[in-house]
């Protein structure tokens, strides 16, 4: 199910596998032996449903499961060459540091209230890099496509709309010049007009930078439209992968199939209304059962 | 789908439960009540603490008919704790254990009723206003405000100054300094109710308000009242011993409170007699509020929200 | 400036209209004591009958209930509570200032105790991994927070007082010495400090592991700074506003709760002027000592308010900027 490219992988995931805890004694196995990797500067997409795992691959791959010690990880995450899972904590924050940004979904609840934006963003510029730090997070806050961001380097994150918020998060992480973001659902909190402006500026940042991404989604359009490469998940692991083109015209695997039949349906014209249906969900729930 | 239904090792959930008043629909995400009862006796603590509560009222009713008399003063004077007399005798020669068990009543009386008078009050205006919101619900957040600003130990001591110190009076005072406080709580559970979209169906479907509020609003904010409630049995305990402390209370039948009143010019000479009253109204109010505290943790419980 | 202005007084009028429905209350209360009148404002003494005819007069009191309530209301308000007839006949006023000094001696050290101990104790106990030390600290709080204040003062009495003989048990000073003596003022201030602390660590405690779940955490982390950092420089600060509000409602409390550990103590402030007051059934000092404390607490509430609407930023941004369209930096055009 790998395809194998050329170029130096800046991650290699193999073989990841996640427990979360669910209940004073339960737990759940949100991703079960998923195996990717990212070449240098390439754009790789994570889609699947809700409850998919893809969120869970994101946050441990930069290592930001919750620090609760019921939380397991086995399996291989190798970031520009260094091991991740099992790595001390000063190693681990070494490398989202300097290597890794994460974009998240909800900008509102993703950024300190009580702090200004500024700093906010003048927190992921790495001590070493020294220089003047205000103009750097001006820099950045443009490069976000945020004007006048003298002005809005002191203001607090209510004062902004969702938008711009976004882009302060975009900020925060092209900050640190990282190889590798990862973008988690960057577009699913904004309107519909929004979106695409942010994508674009997200787009760009990337050209600009040479940064590898990932970005993490539910929305395949949005994938399709900033993709290379992607992996589709369902129930905690990679049921298909390829070229963005390939598997989104041609998906081999019936999962993949009815995602895409369920999609059309509600954007094409005369396509009566699909959703996957119980059986398939049945069959493909017993394959994967088996696959382990 | 959701991490619910991926659950690996299962969880014995009971089939819903079809209530006299069955719910038009069951919004709280909160569990079954068998795995609540589970989680709330699972701690040694709670049990340790439940049954040190039962012992502490079974002996306040019921020791009075086994121990000795509180009153006959025949006894030797001052006397320290020893096997005859386990609690000692205080200073008008009265056995002391007797006395103890005796105090018990009032307190608990008072403790219990006031909760129990909050919680009624507190969940039906609270409901109601927090449902309908509007004028109810705008005088609700006065009257709590105002029993903020006038705080219930000196509410009581001017009641009782002015209008004398009958114990339902006290009761009366404390319920009503407290019950705003719970009223939130259902207030806020009937809120977050109202505006869930089902309610606004089953309004257009034609089912009243006062149904939905019975059927509804009540059953779910049962619990985070039910919480709020306990914490209440212990602060009424403690305003009533301290206003029984200050001399505020029957004569004749004195309370845990009462009792150290008069400790409190024996402490040089007899430290059981401030020992004994207050170590129980402390054991009881701590019961009261570790049970409040399990009651808590097992009906909303926080998994993994560790970062 | 405007919206701050327009806030505060807000805060001021609604106030004022709670003080006043306190007096009505209390006014109630006055209405509906039993016997006779002239006798619940003069207490226990006997009185002669030209004296009766000067409260009489004085209070209203052969006038209709409507009348006598603007009286007292007016009376309140121009600063006459009445006069302490027990003692030497001041105007209560008065008596209760003298005395407040010596609360207000105990009441802000156990203030600034409970808080700040509240505060390290609760941030320990949640952020700490060792679920011993969390599991402690959460006991000892749920104990301290049982126990009735006035036991604990005699608890203390008897062992730091009688038995080690460390401190004085009764009265704030030397007999005859004015002013206060810092020895006596130690067990009254644990004291009150006590039921309080801990119920301050326990909310400071809750409100420090919601901060820690906040998402905003995880971009901190994303940052790759450390979690000392991420703890004191985005969780505390989070942590920190609502035990503002704790805070500041609390020394209402303080305050209502001196009458018992002024009374375990001896110790001569307004706690122990109002428990006297009770037992003399001198009840123009009783009124009067709640009328002061009702008024302390609404101006220590309504500071609590402001304090709080300038310290969280989302409120303070409100006030201190002007809300022009033009002021809001536009976003890029795609």
């Amino acid at each position: 199910m790998d395809d194998v490219t050329e170029g130096r992988a800046i991650l290699d995931v193999r073989d990841l596998q996640v427990f979360l805890p669910t209940g004073a004694r339960t737990e759940i196995e949100a991703v079960s032996s998923v195996s990717l990797h990212v070449a240098d500067g390439e754009r790789v997409g994570i889609v699947g449903e809700s409850g998919s795992g893809k969120s869970v691959t994101g946050r441990a791959i930069a290592g930001l499961l919750p620090t609760s010690p019921r939380v397991r990880v086995n399996g291989s995450v190798r970031v520009a060459g260094i091991e991740m899972v099992g790595a001390g904590r000063a190693a681990q924050e070494k490398v989202r540091g300097k290597t890794v940004g994460m974009i998240f979904q909800d900008p509102l609840t993703f950024l300190n209230p009580t702090m200004k934006i500024g700093r906010q963003v003048a927190e992921s510029i790495p001590r070493s890099r020294g220089g003047d730090r205000q103009a750097e997070v001006q820099r950045f806050l443009a490069q976000a496509g945020l004007e006048d961001a003298a002005a809005l380097a002191r203001r607090f994150p209510h004062e902004l709309s969702g938008g711009m918020r976004q882009r302060v998060l975009i900020a925060i992480a092209i900050a640190k010049l990282p190889e590798l973001i990862i973008a988690d659902e960057p577009t699913t909190a904004l309107d519909a007009t929004v979106q695409q402006r942010v994508l674009q500026t997200l787009d760009d940042a990337v050209r600009t930078l040479g940064t590898s991404l990932i970005l993490i989604s539910h929305d395949l359009a949005v994938v399709a439209q900033m993709t290379d490469r992607v992996y589709v998940m369902y129930r905690g692991r990679v049921v298909e992968s390829g070229t963005t083109a390939d598997v989104l015209r041609a998906p081999r695997h019936p999962y993949t199939q009815a995602l895409l039949t369920s999609v059309r349906s509600l954007t094409d014209d005369g396509v009566p209304l699909y959703s996957i249906p119980p059986s398939l969900r049945r069959s493909l729930d017993e394959e994967l059962t088996h696959a382990s | 789908m959701t991490a619910r239904d991926a659950i690996v090792v299962p969880t014995s959930e009971e089939p819903p439960e079809l209530a006299l008043t069955t719910p038009i629909s069951n919004p709280g995400q909160r569990r079954s009540r068998a795995s609540t009862t589970r989680a709330f006796l699972g701690k040694p603590a709670t049990i340790v603490f439940l049954i040190v509560l039962a012992a502490i009222v079974t002996v306040s009713f019921i020791g009075p008919y086994l121990v000795g008399n509180p009153v006959t003063t025949s006894h030797p004077i001052l006397h320290a704790p020893d096997l005859e007399f386990l609690m000692g005798t205080d200073a008008l020669g009265r056995d002391y254990l007797a006395r103890v068990v005796n105090g018990g009543r009032i307190s608990l009386f008072v403790g219990f009723s006031v909760a129990f008078l909050c919680m009624t009050i507190g969940l039906v205006i609270g409901g109601l206003a927090g449902y309908y919101g509007g004028f109810l619900d705008a005088g609700l957040v006065k009257v709590a405000e105002f029993f903020q600003v006038l705080p219930g130990l000196v509410l009581a001591l001017v009641a009782a100054a002015l209008l004398g110190s009958n114990v339902w009076i006290i009761v009366a005072i404390l319920a009503l300094t407290m019950w705003p406080a719970v009223a939130r709580i259902a207030r806020a559970e009937a809120m977050r109710i109202a505006q869930l979209g089902y309610v606004e169906s089953a309004k257009a479907a034609g089912f009243r308000g006062l149904r939905i509020i019975w059927s509804d609003v009540i059953p779910n904010a049962l619990p985070p009242v039910l919480v709020a409630t306990s914490m209440t049995v212990g602060r009424a305990i403690l305003i009533e011993s301290g206003l029984a402390y200050l001399g505020i209370g029957d004569a004749n039948n004195p309370s845990w409170g009462a009792l150290l009143n008069t400790a409190q010019g024996f402490m040089q000479t007899g430290w059981w007699l401030a020992v004994f009253p207050g170590a129980l109204i402390f054991l009881t109010v701590l019961a009261v509020n570790i049970l409040g505290d399990s009651l808590n943790d097992a009906l909303n419980p926080t998994v993994g929200r560790v970062k | 400036m405007r919206a701050f202005v327009v806030y505060v007084l807000k805060l001021l009028l609604s106030s004022f209209i709670l003080f006043i429905a306190v007096l009505t209350v209390l006014f109630f209360l006055l209405e509906l004591a039993p016997g006779d009148p002239v006798q619940t404002l003069v207490g226990d003494a006997p009185i002669s009958p030209e004296f009766r005819a000067q409260i009489t007069a004085a209070y209203g009191l052969d006038l209709p209930a409507w009348q006598r309530y603007f009286i007292y209301i007016g009376n309140v308000l121009t600063g006459n509570l009445g006069y302490s007839f027990g003692t030497n006949n001041e105007p209560v006023l008065d008596l209760i200032l003298s005395r407040a000094g010596n609360t207000v001696a105990i009441a802000l050290p156990a203030f600034l105790v409970s808080t700040v101990g509240g505060i390290i104790l609760g941030a320990v106990a949640a952020k700490t991994r060792r679920k011993w030390l969390d599991g402690g600290i959460s006991g000892i709080t749920v104990g301290l927070f049982s126990i009735p204040n006035f036991w604990l003062g005699m608890l203390l009495i008897m062992l730091f007082s009688l038995t080690l003989g460390w401190f004085p048990s009764q009265g704030k000073s030397p007999y005859g010495e004015p002013g206060i003596a810092w020895q006596y003022a130690v067990l009254p201030v644990i004291t009150m400090a006590t039921s309080e602390l801990a119920y301050k660590a326990r909310i400071m405690r809750s409100s420090m592991i919601e901060s820690l779940g906040q998402d905003f955490i995880d971009t901190a982390r994303s940052k790759g700074l450390s979690s000392q950092y991420v703890l004191w420089r985005h969780a505390l600060p989070n942590a920190l506003l609502p035990m503002v509000t704790v805070a500041g409602y609390s020394l209402g409390f303080l305050f209502a709760g001196s009458a018992l550990v002024e009374s375990v103590f001896g110790w001569p402030g307004m706690g122990l002027l109002f428990v006297d007051a009770i037992h003399a059934q001198n009840n123009m000092v009783v009124l009067g000592v709640v009328i002061v404390l009702t008024v302390t607490i609404i101006v220590v509430n309504i500071l609590t308010d402001i304090v709080y609407g300038l310290v969280d930023p989302r409120l303070r941004v409100r006030f201190t900027r002007k809300p022009t369209v033009a002021a809001v930096p536009k976003e890029a055009k795609a």
